[in-house]
């Protein structure tokens, strides 16, 4: 994470441990990888426990999108792309990645790797072709294509059932197929890279990733419940996007488990991210990676205390797998992603659950520009208006800082702060 | 739809078109006819469902357009703005209601907007049922040539097959669907004639709208009456002369409707060919019969066709359009890219290379509207685009 955001994080030491965690996996992945050991570059949606089951390090598209765009590297990297004949209002946060393989030295840290191979998912019209283009960067390296399959049930409360109940909230023929692509997957890789797939390994692994999102559960019900929020998104983002990029290990538990007992100790002692909280405000959609400091001001002016974002919330209820087979547990866990996050009534149910249990008094609807799958605006906001919580809708992009003018974007949540909330400074 | 399209202007005009441009200027005609005889209509929301069955099942399948003649308002109060404006106005079509009599609408996933306002329009069902939005289905088909797709389409496809048995209340018997079957390749055979005619070595006898037009009207009415008008146009084009013009091939974002065709035709091109879904992907493969599991050859038929640029990656979208240049003997290319439509945007600087390899002029018109706007640019665009093309030809002939 950027200075930025570390500087933006006071209250708790987690989001600056991380970001040092981060900093030297990456210069050790580095070291690994120029000993000849393989890594994968990936996107989220690829099921990224099978990697870590055959001791394969990788890096996830937006994770590193995140991570260029923390370090203000965005509009640098997005000019060599256009430059190449690329538009300039192609989806970035699938692209920024392949933008900074134009000039993979200049990266954070040195740069990638570079990748044995890339893995990602049909599950948009942009993704093969993109990793298709990023593979060539790295001279041809071989890219392995997983599809994406449409989900037909509607399942009321997916939240209640999805820990221990998730077989019936899928189609089964959804799952069934996954299971088989993931079997070609390890197949791939095992001829690709030499390494093994380890079961009993990979056993473990969804256990601890069971062990990490409870933490993470008993967090976000924690910040739910504590009024004035002990911390903001601001803390809670980098200290769970980190573990989360290195979910399944014994390090991202720790990690997990300890952003709990920070927060609880803060809440214990009564200590508020915003001492003088006189909104709570939900996030909704992703965050604005090079500006995560833009929340202070509405802090200090407003009492503005931002509780809420997908990260924690999907950390928290979107990952726990009990039971059943790991590999179609495993499936189920990334069938899962675009459900709840882009598709109604998926998402729109649990968003508005989720503010309720959060006792929002408004929400920011962050809608990426250009991008497809800021899902269901529409059917969120009108859940949201018949549940009487104001929302705001604001368009930009998570990773591309030339889309974002700091000054309007200021008036706009100032007014909605001011008019909508009632909320004057 | 247009109402004062013309075919190219460099081509005589056949009385014999004017049956299926008719249809292509009211596409509820033939839908309203059909309905009257006690027919059923069932919208297809995406361009991989397999029509052969519905046809079985004693349906009219019609795809779902967008009409430039309306505005997109209604579909704009659903839509995010990353959603194109041919997706956009395809909603609209759903939404406004605009076609009538649909029973009910099977979607699929040919874009990641297909999916995702399928998705949309089924909320609308269940949260707002005053909508005119019929009955869904969702026909899950995948487009990646692997083993696991084939095997997950034919249990979609047994699926969709015994989902239209319950909608038309009756089983559907082999020989029920061969039948059907035989109805569509009948009409693809008629179009792939239609393709010979316009890529004549000799010089096209068919012009670029009027192959898009007949294209876009075999989706709105019964498939024999379509086969029927389409051989009498053919008879007449082939005694045609030649059509002169510089020969383009289009690329890029689909067209629901023939304004940019119109446009180009008038500005000295005569479009031979083109990647979207109106085009060569149409009407290649037949549904093979003598395929003892007919599940097996429908699947075949539209797994394995020649991929859109949304299903895809770059080389082989570079290599397809290559070898569709090379086929169709186009001289130029220009690349229509719907504003929005990211997955041709991601093609072109790899097509545009190949292109440039094979000194083959090329023009990008990027960020399109749906609706024919700002004509008089893209007119001079293409004006000045055709001579230097022209020039360029000459040029090569002259050396040789």
């Amino acid at each position: 994470m950027s200075e930025q955001q570390e500087g933006s994080s006071k209250r708790i030491s987690l989001a600056k441990e991380a970001g040092a965690y981060q900093r030297n996996w990456f210069l050790e992945t580095k070291r690994r990888v120029e000993a000849g050991e393989p890594f994968a570059f990936l996107t989220a949606q690829v099921p990224q426990e099978i990697f870590r089951a055959m001791d394969i390090p990788y890096v996830v598209n937006q994770w590193w999108s995140s991570v260029c765009a923390a370090k203000q590297l965005s509009p640098y990297f997005f000019g060599l792309l256009n430059e190449q004949g690329y538009r300039e209002d192609l989806c970035h946060y699938c692209s920024l990645s392949l933008a900074s393989t134009l000039s993979p030295a200049e990266g954070p840290w040195g740069g990638l790797p570079k990748p044995t191979l890339f893995v990602t998912r049909y599950s948009c019209d942009s993704q093969a072709k993109i990793f298709e283009l990023m593979a060539r960067q790295f001279g041809g390296v071989p890219v392995y294509m997983l599809e994406n399959t449409v989900p037909i049930s509607m399942p009321e409360r997916w939240w209640e059932k999805i820990r221990t109940n998730w077989e019936e909230l899928f189609d089964p023929h959804r799952l069934d197929f996954m299971v088989e692509e993931y079997k070609g997957l390890i197949r791939f890789l095992e001829m690709e890279t030499g390494r093994r797939f380890d079961e009993t390994k990979f056993k473990e692994i969804m256990r601890l990733v069971n062990e990490q999102e409870e933490w993470n559960r008993k967090t976000r019900d924690l910040i739910a419940e504590t009024v004035p929020a002990p911390v903001s998104i601001t803390d809670t983002i980098p200290a769970t996007m980190i573990p989360q990029w290195h979910r399944g290990t014994p390090w991202a538990v720790e990690q997990a488990r300890k952003l709990y007992e920070q927060v609880k100790a803060l809440a214990d002692q009564g200590i508020a991210a915003v001492p003088n909280e006189r909104l709570r405000i939900m996030w909704l959609g992703r965050m604005v990676w090079f500006n995560m400091g833009m929340f202070r001001y509405f802090e200090e002016k407003y009492g503005a205390s931002f509780i809420w974002s997908i990260y924690l919330a999907i950390a928290a209820d979107g990952y726990a797998r009990e039971g059943g087979d790991p590999l179609r547990a495993l499936a189920s866990r990334f069938a899962s992603m675009e459900d709840i996050l882009h598709t109604p009534p998926w998402n729109v149910d649990w968003y508005v659950d989720q503010a309720r249990q959060h006792q929002v008094h408004g929400v920011i609807h962050m809608i990426t520009e250009g991008h497809n799958s800021s899902g269901a605006t529409y059917f969120i906001r009108k859940a949201f208006e018949k549940a009487g919580i104001p929302i705001l809708e604001i368009a930009s992009d998570p990773v591309d800082a030339r889309r974002w003018n700091q000054e309007s974007m200021t008036a706009v949540i100032e007014t909605f702060i001011r008019e909508r909330l009632g909320v004057t400074a | 739809m247009s109402k004062h399209s013309t075919p190219n202007a460099s081509a005589e005009a056949l009385p014999e078109f004017e049956p299926l441009a008719r249809v292509y200027r009211d596409r509820t005609g033939p839908i309203e006819r059909w309905a009257e005889s006690g027919g059923k209509v069932v919208g297809c929301f995406g361009h991989d469902i397999p029509e052969e069955l519905l046809i079985a099942g004693g349906f009219l399948p019609v795809r779902i357009h967008g009409d430039p003649e309306h505005d997109t308002t209604l579909a704009d109060r659903y839509l995010e703005r990353g959603i194109n404006p041919l997706m956009r106005a395809q909603f609209g079509t759903i939404v406004g209601g605009r076609i009538p009599h649909l029973s009910r609408i099977v979607a699929t996933a040919s874009t990641d907007a297909h999916t995702r306002l399928y998705h949309y329009l089924r909320m609308i069902r269940a949260t707002e049922p005053h909508m005119p939005v019929p009955e869904l289905y969702f026909f899950d088909f995948l487009h990646s040539r692997t083993r696991t797709s084939a095997l997950y389409n034919r249990d979609r496809t047994r699926e969709l097959w015994r989902a239209v048995e319950a909608w038309s209340g009756r089983n559907l018997s082999r020989e029920e669907v061969a039948a059907a079957c035989e109805v569509c390749n009948e009409n693809r055979r008629m179009l792939r004639e239609l393709d010979r005619l316009r890529t004549d070595p000799e010089g096209p006898r068919v012009s670029g709208t009027e192959a898009l037009q007949a294209a876009v009207s075999s989706l709105h009415m019964p498939r024999q009456e379509h086969t029927r008008l389409l051989e009498r146009f053919l008879e007449a084009a082939r005694r045609r002369p030649p059509i002169q013009g510089l020969r383009v091939y289009v690329a890029g974002s689909p067209h629901d409707h023939s304004a940019f065709y119109e446009l180009a035709e008038r500005c000295g091109a005569v479009i031979v060919g083109e990647n979207h879904e109106f085009g060569r992907r149409l009407f290649s493969r037949d549904v093979d019969l003598d395929t003892e599991d007919l599940v097996d050859a429908i699947v075949d038929r539209y797994h394995l066709r020649p991929a859109g640029t949304t299903q895809t990656g770059v080389r082989e979208q570079a290599e397809f359009l290559a070898a569709e240049v090379r086929r169709t003997g186009a001289e130029a290319v220009v690349f229509h890219i719907l504003d929005g439509d990211d997955a041709p945007s991601w093609d072109y600087p790899e097509q545009r290379k190949a292109l440039d390899e094979m000194g083959i002029p090329s023009l990008l018109l990027d960020r399109q509207p749906f609706r024919p706007e700002r004509q008089d640019v893209i007119r001079l665009r293409l004006e000045e685009f055709v001579r230097k093309a022209r020039e360029m030809r000459n040029g090569r002939e002259g050396e040789r």
